[in-house]
């Protein structure tokens, strides 16, 4: 009967919505927006990541952070979910997409450049979960439970391999930029440099060499001279940066502002930061316990906020909500400069773009993968040492004639001070095999209190657990070692 | 009870005294007439020829010519001269003395009978009995026949054979041997029904403070009714008819006269009667929506006599089953000092070092505004005023009666800025055109209106629980305060008190219920009838969130927080700003029935009903909201400057359906009834939108065959069986296709693109799910009636159960599909028993039921269904699966605490931080690590028992009835704010500060006393330790009246005036301490409206 044929009038049928150019961009669009996911709410990696690190500590386990730090990771956690889900939501969107693009009839340029984007999004989707969780189920074609929901892992060079074709793909296809309207899109550089970060993740040291090396060729890129300003709203998208997750006011926000005030620092990242002459405090003569953030590389006073500093146009003496437990916290990300006052953007109002890759990344990764390969070469004092000597940090070059292992010695600190709340340093310390001794390591507040006891199990640790649900769901999951 | 005044009959006579019409009347229905021989007028003749008549339209006209008038008690019709008084002594008449007889009336116990009827057969010449059962009458002659009659009793006719005394016993009828109930479609002897059906009438309700019409459902034999929390406004009771028999909604179908209609939008005043229709036989002629029973609620109608009745009640509502939490601020942080110590903190990196806490003891003597020693309770809490009015006019003629009723219903809240209010009108017509054509109509409106916090209810309960006795309300300048110190995990405390007083939700509903008929009698006794109804709904939502700022109570400094968030607020922000949502709906159902009735002697009878049915369900919202607003004053769309927001859509759906029943009684004895019903909806893909529900069942009333009729203890004994098949088809529009939606965008340049995915893996080849019921039932009255049981045995099997199936990640992270999946099988019995008495003055009646369900699901596919109940994802997850209950808990075994660290080096590994006073868990697995697969399913969610029962005494015109209501075998679980210690930084149940494992209290009820924050991977991991009995027996209402005498009131005008007082859940008995047990069970947080006792005093008149 025809009283009984209704059809939905604010959805479309999936039979009749591959037809348009603009329901593919529309597609596409959504294919993007699993990014926001992490970047969102109280759970922002960026921070999560930094918090099962020496840097820094979740104070309330609300992600599980607290737990994987203490050593209690387990397949419960909600960060461990939110990860595996939300790249395997990219996934499905990009395949969807992937395989419905080739029937819409559009603009033949553009049906590659979107296929280049789509390419990109899937190997960043699946790069987020090989390097957390190792192998994972892999699936090229549209979701199908049928088809699908029973897979087993595959192993994560397989997975490797899909991303480096996927990429090249990319790479081959993207543009090196766009027009103001289309900022924001994944670019042949954004291509390399995830393919740059993969390799070097990876130790694939030539491969990442070379995608580095391709970036700076591009010549689109260089370092943002103001250290602070270059995660300050009004400079967004500026030359240093290759890709951001793209947030606006008001429909699309995030907490960043609050968020990172209320970071809770341990002392263990401030005693990083270098003296201005180049050597750590506990060499450098200038060093003054009494003052410590004296004559200390200018990154801390731009990434930190610490007592007897000045953040929006007052001096903080402690008291103040942000400087908390630890006694320190994150100026990153925050809207605010040191000495003029500015106005907070509304609780969850903030639209600060979270940066998932920046040039100086694209630097170290060369004075790494160089030192690895070849040893610490001019190539790799170049690379290092024009990060350190950004105007804004000036700070002295690395000391000549390090050994190789001296230079990765530097290098790791490098990125560790650079990269400080960007939630890179977790995988650092992973791939670097450190995790076992630095997250062994209590959390200290700035008088030097245990404010969080820390383990972690080298024969477990490294990789993180399939979660809970899915090895319910799917029996053919085979769980970490461990776990 | 008007089943009698409904009666109709055929009367034709031709000038005859008023006496012979009377004598008439009697002879042709069951009304038995008392008057005083004087009033009648002497030679005076009338003539009356009516069809299908009911009383009042024979008597009225009749008797209004000679300035009398009527009162109908059941079966006894008293004829009064108008403006006099009633007769009671009926022997002070003038009649002349023949015969004297006397006796007594006594009831099968011996108990004596006052007020029973004695009347001299084939005369109007009566009595009744005193209150020692006693009478004496004069008779006409010595060979007179006596008729005793008395509500309840059988009517006994007594020869008196020259005797001057006799003693009298009546026999109890049994229970309402002409009740009518009503069934799908129609009505039907209750006497004759073979399939499971209960009711409840309003004398069952009267006087109750019922503010949401579900609750009137209390009590009825095989429904179990959860109301949780007493929200004004909010408080419609979630309804289960025997279990919980699909993963999907399991809401039974209410159908308002026959129209589907929420219930808690009408006036509980204006319901006549409830049936629940629960096996497959009675249910199966409304198919497809049938599977978890079908509640009829019939309205109260009109009637011929003029009359107006008023009812209220006025009352105080008063929170209970708070939880204890520890309020001393002093003792708060020095235990939360001790439980970071406990953890292995280090002194240096306590929240509140020695010195803060001896400031604040210092600081509260001197200074309550930045020291507080607050009770957020009675903050946040005060006993709130409830009242009802409710005015009723009927009134008509012979052909037409109306009713109109108005109603309101004005309830604060006990929780601050909480209200509601609800005005009700109903209007009912019912009209005879002419011999062949009648019509009516119900015409109800309710407008409602409600106001609740902003941020909704469950935030601002858990707000207060947070909220602790150091945080302060408002400092001394009048601003809201802020603590002056800082608490990890609870850094910015949002004071529940600017959230309650600060911005709105402002609720306003107006539903129209427009229900016509059209009955036409056809040749040979079939009669087709039209019916259609309308309903349309308007609700408008609106937010305001405000702009809160809270001052540090030290250095006055200012912190706004966060009040917006509500889940229905659209945008993603929480600036001070209007959110507003228009909610419309419209739906209308056609029906049309053709019934046949053939009656082929007076004992065996056919009725034949055959129909079809159409209805369409429009849906539609709009929502707007702008922000940018100046004060916390304004608050209208049009204030707002900033950021505005549109968004809308509407859907639709519909049924088609043709339906039938049969039914034969044989010799009324043998009763038989088939249903079956055709549905067509359009949730389901083309090729899988029909189904049909077929259903059969048969009784035999076993009294009325020979061998037992002599059995005089024996009342009615009735045994039936019923098969038949349901079907369910409620689950989302469209789950059928694959679908792409909007609203994953994304931004490209600072613009805001939009975005498409598909979202939800749907599957194509769904269809109805399909519950058979196989029910065998016997109902039995004894000595007289006094003594009822009944008792159901059913067996409920759910097929193709339609479910939404979670799917791995790995497939696109997609919601997963509904389909049909597995069965599901609901085992249970009914049983009940009901007992009355009378002693002299004092009567009882005592009724009860219980009903038993096991839960099983049969089949899954060996699939699993997990539920992830928990706010932060740790769960306990609850699990579906084979072989067990539904929606388990998935729990870690706990056995006990460990003692020493030697015992905890002993056991299996369970984390790195367990210590003496942990729980210790069970190594189900044995492989030395407490892991995932130590969990085990335990647990339920459902009620194996559930139960009530009915205490009712009564002495003179006292009456004191009470009605009670039982859970057993049921378990909640609580993992937030107030069940643990120390959530975040908030409260603290007592009982951890006062039971709590150390060295010296190693048998204490709680583990070693630490933060949540610190143990809840190890201390709080989802395990049997923390899983709650939620059993409970609760007095939902006692209700004390007094009826003044129907002599006194008439000298006023009256014919009836009760008092009444009255008090709603006054008593629970249950083993859960801190929370009410009548929650949402698997909410795992408690954070529902407080349950509330109701205290309420009210009259009930008419005139």
């Amino acid at each position: 009967k025809e009283l009984l044929e209704l059809e939905p009038a604010d959805q479309s049928s999936i039979e009749t919505y591959w037809n348009s150019e603009d329901n593919a961009a529309a597609a596409l669009t959504g294919c993007y927006e699993p990014l926001l996911g992490p970047y969102y709410g109280e759970g922002s990696w960026l921070l999560k990541l930094e918090d099962i690190t020496p840097n820094a500590f979740e104070i309330d386990d609300g992600s599980g952070a607290s737990s994987i730090a203490r050593g209690d990771n387990n397949p419960t956690l909600p960060l461990i979910n939110s990860r595996y889900q939300i790249a395997y939501e990219g996934i499905g969107r990009t395949n969807t997409f992937l395989a419905n693009i080739d029937a819409v009839p559009m603009d033949e340029n553009l049906r590659a450049r979107y296929i280049g984007e789509a390419r990109f999004l899937r190997a960043f989707y699946y790069h987020n979960l090989i390097e957390y969780y190792g192998g994972v189920p892999l699936i090229l074609d549209p979701p199908n439970n049928n088809t699908q929901g029973q897979l087993p892992r595959n192993s994560k060079q397989e997975i490797l391999e899909v991303i480096y074709s996927d990429l090249d793909a990319a790479i081959n296809i993207l543009p090196v930029s766009y027009s103001s309207t289309d900022q924001g899109r994944a670019t042949r550089g954004t291509a390399l440099a995830l393919k740059a970060r993969s390799a070097l993740y990876n130790e694939r040291w030539s491969e990442a060499l070379e995608a580095a090396q391709a970036v700076v060729d591009l010549n689109e890129y260089g370092l943002f001279p103001d250290y602070r300003g270059l995660f300050l709203l009004e400079n967004e998208r500026n030359s240093e940066v290759i890709f951001d997750v793209g947030f606006q006011f008001p429909e699309i926000t995030n907490n960043y502002h609050e968020l990172f005030q209320q970071g809770n620092v341990f002392k263990s990242l401030v005693d990083a930061y270098l003296m201005t002459d180049g050597q750590s405090i506990e060499e450098s003569n200038l060093y003054n316990p009494e003052s410590p953030f004296e004559n200390r590389d200018p990154r801390l006073n731009q990434t930190l906020i610490t007592i007897g500093s000045m953040f929006n146009g007052q001096l903080v003496t402690g008291d103040e909500l942000f400087a908390d437990l630890t006694g320190y916290a994150y100026k990153k990300y925050t809207y605010f400069t040191d000495n003029e006052s500015r106005t907070a953007p509304q609780p969850n109002q903030s639209e600060i773009n979270p940066i998932l890759f920046r040039y100086a990344e694209i630097l170290l990764t060369i004075a790494e993968a160089e030192n690895e390969l070849n040893g610490p070469t001019s190539r790799a004092y170049d690379a290092i040492n024009e990060v350190r000597n950004r105007p804004s940090v000036d700070m002295p070059n690395v000391m000549a004639g390090l050994s190789q292992a001296e230079f990765r010695e530097a290098l790791r600190l490098e990125r560790r001070v650079e990269f400080a709340g960007e939630g890179l340093y977790y995988k650092d310390i992973v791939r670097w095999r450190t995790a076992e001794v630095v997250m062994n390591e209590d959390g200290l507040d700035q008088n030097g209190n245990v404010i969080e006891s820390r383990s972690f199990n080298p024969d477990r640790d490294y990789l993180w657990p399939l979660p809970d649900r899915e090895i319910l769901l799917n029996s053919n999951l085979e769980q970490n070692p461990g776990y | 009870n008007d089943t009698f005044s409904q009666t109709r009959m055929n009367i034709k006579v031709e000038q005859v005294s008023l006496e012979n019409l009377l004598n008439e009347i009697q002879r042709n229905s069951k009304f038995i007439f008392f008057y005083r021989d004087d009033i009648l007028p002497k030679g005076e003749k009338v003539s009356v020829a009516k069809e299908d008549a009911t009383l009042e339209s024979i008597l009225k006209p009749v008797l209004n010519r000679f300035n009398l008038g009527f009162n109908v008690n059941d079966r006894q019709v008293t004829i009064i001269k108008l403006s006099d008084t009633p007769l009671l002594k009926i022997n002070n008449g003038i009649k002349p003395q023949s015969f004297l007889i006397s006796g007594t009336i006594i009831d099968s116990n011996g108990e004596p009978l006052p007020g029973a009827n004695v009347l001299e057969q084939g005369t109007t010449n009566g009595t009744q009995t005193d209150f020692d059962g006693n009478f004496s009458l004069s008779l006409s002659s010595s060979s007179a026949t006596l008729v005793i009659s008395y509500i309840g009793f059988a009517t006994k006719e007594v020869p008196v054979n020259g005797q001057n005394s006799v003693n009298i016993t009546l026999e109890e009828s049994a229970a309402g041997l002409e009740e009518v109930v009503v069934v799908g479609f129609g009505t039907q002897k209750k006497l004759n029904l073979t399939g499971a059906v209960s009711a409840i009438d309003s004398e069952d309700l009267q006087n109750r403070p019922i503010t949401s019409s579900s609750q009137a459902l209390q009590g009825i034999q095989g429904v179990y009714i959860n109301q949780v929390g007493g929200q004004p406004g909010n408080d419609g009771a979630t309804i289960r008819i025997r279990g919980v028999g699909t993963l999907n909604n399991n809401n039974p179908l209410v159908l308002v006269n026959g129209i589907e209609f929420p219930i808690n939008d009408l006036n509980p005043n204006d319901i006549e009667s409830v049936t629940v229709l629960k096996d497959a036989a009675s249910a199966a002629i409304y198919g497809s929506r049938a599977a978890n029973g079908v509640v009829l609620v019939t309205t109260k109608k009109g009637s011929e006599q003029s009359q107006i009745s008023y009812s209220n009640s006025v009352g105080l509502q008063e929170v209970i089953s708070l939880p204890r939490v520890v309020k001393d601020p002093i003792r708060w942080m020095e235990l939360y000092s001790q439980a970071q110590l406990n953890f292995g903190t280090s002194e240096d990196a306590l929240v509140f070092p020695q010195s803060l806490i001896e400031e604040y003891r210092q600081g509260m003597q001197t200074d309550p505004f930045t020291y507080p020693n607050n009770d957020w309770y009675d903050i946040m809490f005060d006993p709130a005023f409830i009242q009802q009015h409710n005015l009723r006019f009927t009134g008509g003629s012979s052909k037409s009666t109306y009713a109109l009723s108005l109603g309101i219903l004005d309830q604060n809240g006990v929780l601050r800025s909480t209200d509601s209010e609800r005005y009700n009108t109903n209007f009912t017509v019912n009209s005879d055109l002419n011999k062949f054509v009648s019509i009516g109509g119900t015409f109800n409106f309710s407008y409602k209106t409600r106001d609740e916090p902003v941020v909704g209810i469950p935030e601002v309960m858990e707000m207060i629980f947070k909220a602790q006795s150091y945080h302060p309300t408002k400092l001394e300048d009048g601003n809201y305060g802020m603590n002056f110190f800082d608490i990890p995990g609870h850094r910015r405390f949002r004071s529940p008190l600017a959230l309650t007083d600060e911005g709105d939700t402002d609720i306003r509903n107006i539903k129209l219920f427009l229900n016509t008929f059209a009955e036409i009698k056809l040749p040979l006794n079939i009669v087709y009838k039209l019916n259609i109804g309308l309903t349309s709904e308007n609700e408008r939502r609106k937010i305001f969130t405000p702009q809160i700022t809270l001052y540090d109570a030290k250095t006055k400094e200012p912190t706004q927080i966060q009040a917006g968030g509500n889940p229905y607020v659209t945008f993603a922000g929480q600036q001070r700003g209007v959110d507003q949502r228009d909610d419309k709906s419209f739906n209308w159902t056609v029906f049309n029935t053709l019934k046949w009735d053939k009656s082929f002697t007076d004992r065996t009878d056919l009725s034949i009903l055959l129909g079809t049915s159409y209805e369409k369900f429009d849906d539609s919202f709009f929502t707007a909201s702008n922000e940018g607003y100046l004060s916390n004053n304004l608050y209208e769309l049009n204030a707002g400057s900033t950021n505005p927001i549109v968004s809308g859509t509407s859907t639709e759906s519909s049924l088609v359906s043709y339906f039938g029943r049969a039914n034969f009684v044989l010799n009324s004895k043998y009763l038989f009834e088939a249903n079956f019903r055709y549905d067509g909806s359009s949730r389901f893909a083309p090729g899988n939108k029909w189904g049909f529900f077929p259903s059969m069942s048969a009784g035999w009333r076993i009294n009325e065959e020979n061998f037992l009729k002599d059995i005089d203890w024996l009342g009615q004994l009735k045994v039936r069986a019923s098969w038949g098949q349901l079907g369910n088809e409620r689950i989302g529009f469209f789950r059928y296709l694959d679908l792409i939606s909007p609203g994953q965008d994304y931004t490209f340049g600072n613009v805001i693109n939009p975005g498409t995915a598909v979202l939800v893996d749907n599957d194509d080849g769904i269809s109805w799910e399909t519950t058979t019921i196989s029910n065998i039932g016997v109902d039995a009255s004894f000595f007289g009636g006094k003594l009822t049981t009944s008792f159901e045995y059913f067996d409920k099997t759910t097929e193709d159960v339609l479910r939404p199936v979670g799917i791995p990640s790995q497939v696109g992270s997609l919601g997963g599909p509904i389909r049909n999946i597995g069965a599901i099988e609901n085992d249970g019995i009914e049983f009940s028993l009901g007992h009355r008495e009378y002693f002299g003055n004092f009567r009882y009646n005592l009724s009860g039921s219980v009903t038993y369900i096991t839960n099983k699901v049969v089949d899954l596919n060996g699939e699993i269904i997990l539920e992830d109940n928990s706010t932060d994802g740790r769960g306990p997850f609850n699990i579906t699966q084979e072989g067990n209950p539904i929606n388990q808990f998935l729990l870690y075994q706990a056995d006990g605490l460990f003692q020493s660290q030697e015992e905890i080096d002993a056991h299996a590994f369970q984390g790195t931080d367990t210590q003496p006073g942990y729980i210790k868990y069970k190594d189900l697995d044995n492989n030395g690590v407490i892991d995932l697969n130590d969990r085990q399913a335990e647990g339920n969610t459902i009620p194996k028992y559930t139960y009530s029962f009915n205490l009712n005494f009564g002495y003179k015109n006292f009456s004191l009835n009470t009605f009670w209501q039982g859970v057993e075998g049921v378990q909640t679980y609580n993992k937030h704010v107030s069940g643990v210690p120390f959530w975040f930084g908030t409260s603290l149940p007592v009982g951890w500060a006062n039971d709590s494992w150390t060295p010296e209290n190693r048998d204490a009820s709680f583990p070693i006393l630490t933060r949540y924050q610190d143990t809840q991977a190890t201390l709080f991991r989802p395990s049997d330790y923390w899983l709650l009995d939620a059993s409970y027996l609760r007095l939902k209402n006692i209700q004390l009246a007094y009826d003044f005498n129907a002599e006194v009131l008439e000298s006023i005008g009256m014919t009836k005036l009760s008092i009444f007082c009255n008090a709603q859940n006054l008593l629970t008995f249950t083993p859960l301490k801190d929370f009410d047990p009548e929650t949402d069970l698997i909410g795992n947080n408690f954070f529902d409206y407080p349950s509330t006792k109701i205290y309420t005093i009210g009259l009930n008149v008419s005139f």
